[in-house]
């Protein structure tokens, strides 16, 4: 990074080659939608280039970077908020991750696997739909410790929240990702639909805050 | 965990503490006595399972890969966005040069005004001097004849000549 600061336009493109992956992937996850992740990708690598500058040599790199990531993503969030309020409609691309219910998450594993097979593909995509089901904040924490395998430090940090709330946030993301999944890990079946859902009905699983 | 109804506040603190164990933010004595607890309650140990089966099946999650020409593209947008800027940066220090200029030749064009004003100014004092001393040069003859000013003043005293004075001679 310091090499970017100082100009080099190979040590740019060796920034990105290190940390495109991984900012994608939590990108991705964060905002249920490959295409839109990839554009929030580069916008990220934009905004780290723009800001190189003012980059402290002291700071961890990876945190500055998710910072940067979960500014953007929020805007990103902000703005397909402001759009759905105005009432332009949302594509139509099944990969969107508008938090879905329960009897949602049952629909989509029920119509993916007719046999009920219980696969890797369906596994993921339960879990996928878990994970779209949570808070933005508990999501963004939850792929931090996972995929970054963040401290506690690290994330509040990147979040601008204390550690504490870090805490709180995470161990909810995990009861919360638990209470969707428990019927799926135990009976190795999908939530059942008239069961009501965790977190009080249909209402998105609250931060802790 | 034994009791068979925690409350909501006591279930939200042993899932902190259960996920900071599995996430190995605890210290040293935090994590003996959770550890005791595991062995001593079955059901603080299922609840610990169950946490950590739903964490493990978050590995089922894709770990997305960029194109292979994902970087290259992204540089070369960046790059072609730092040169929009640079250009933008380099009219926004013309403006500002230009600017610069504007108020150099201003405060020029008022320095010089001030001090033609000044000079005017100066060159006007010795005609308002003559004006302000012009009934004095207008009778400077009349005053040449004149030896003391203390008689001159001992006359006005005696008020001799008033019709004289009030009559404007």
């Amino acid at each position: 990074m310091l090499q970017v600061r100082g100009g080099d336009a190979g040590a740019f493109e060796e920034l990105v080659l290190r940390y495109q992956h991984r900012l994608l992937t939590v990108l991705e996850h964060l905002v249920g939608n490959r295409e839109q992740a990839e554009d929030l990708t580069q916008e990220v690598f934009l905004r780290v280039f723009r800001a190189r500058d003012r980059y402290e040599p002291g700071a961890k790199f990876s945190t500055w970077l998710f910072t940067i990531a979960n500014n953007v993503a929020s805007n990103a969030n902000r703005s397909r908020s402001r759009r759905r309020e105005v009432g332009v409609p949302e594509g139509s691309n099944g990969s969107e991750s508008a938090p879905l219910q329960l009897d949602q998450l049952a629909k989509a594993a029920s119509s993916f696997m007719p046999t009920r097979a219980l696969d890797k593909a369906e596994q993921a995509q339960m879990v996928r739909h878990a994970v779209a089901a949570l808070s933005e904040r508990q999501r963004l924490a939850l792929l931090l410790a996972k995929f970054e395998g963040m401290s506690y430090q690290d994330i509040a940090e990147t979040m601008g929240l204390s550690v504490q709330a870090i805490k709180s946030l995470l161990s909810r993301a995990r009861v919360n990702l638990k209470e969707i999944l428990t019927p799926y890990v135990e009976q190795g079946t999908p939530p059942d639909e008239n069961k009501p859902p965790p977190q009080g009905g249909s209402k998105p699983p609250a931060d802790d805050e | 965990m034994s009791d068979e109804n925690p409350s909501l506040a006591e279930a939200s603190t042993i899932d902190e503490e259960l996920v900071a164990y599995l996430d190995g933010e605890l210290n040293t004595d935090q994590i003996s006595r959770i550890e005791r607890r595991l062995l001593d309650d079955p059901q603080y140990r299922a609840r610990l399972n169950q946490l950590e089966r739903t964490w493990d099946l978050l590995d089922t999650l894709n770990r997305s890969q960029a194109d292979d020409d994902f970087a290259h593209s992204t540089v070369e947008m960046v790059a072609v966005q730092a040169v929009e800027e640079a250009k933008t940066e380099t009219l926004r220090t013309i403006r500002r040069r230009n600017l610069g200029w504007v108020a150099i030749v201003a405060a020029v064009l008022a320095l010089t005004g001030v001090t033609y004003g000044v000079i005017q100014n100066r060159l006007a004092q010795p005609n308002r001097e003559l004006v302000r001393n012009l009934p004095l040069i207008e009778r400077v003859d009349d005053y040449r004849n004149i030896d003391s000013l203390e008689f001159v003043k001992e006359l006005e005293k005696a008020n001799l000549f008033a019709a004289e004075v009030d009559s404007g001679d």
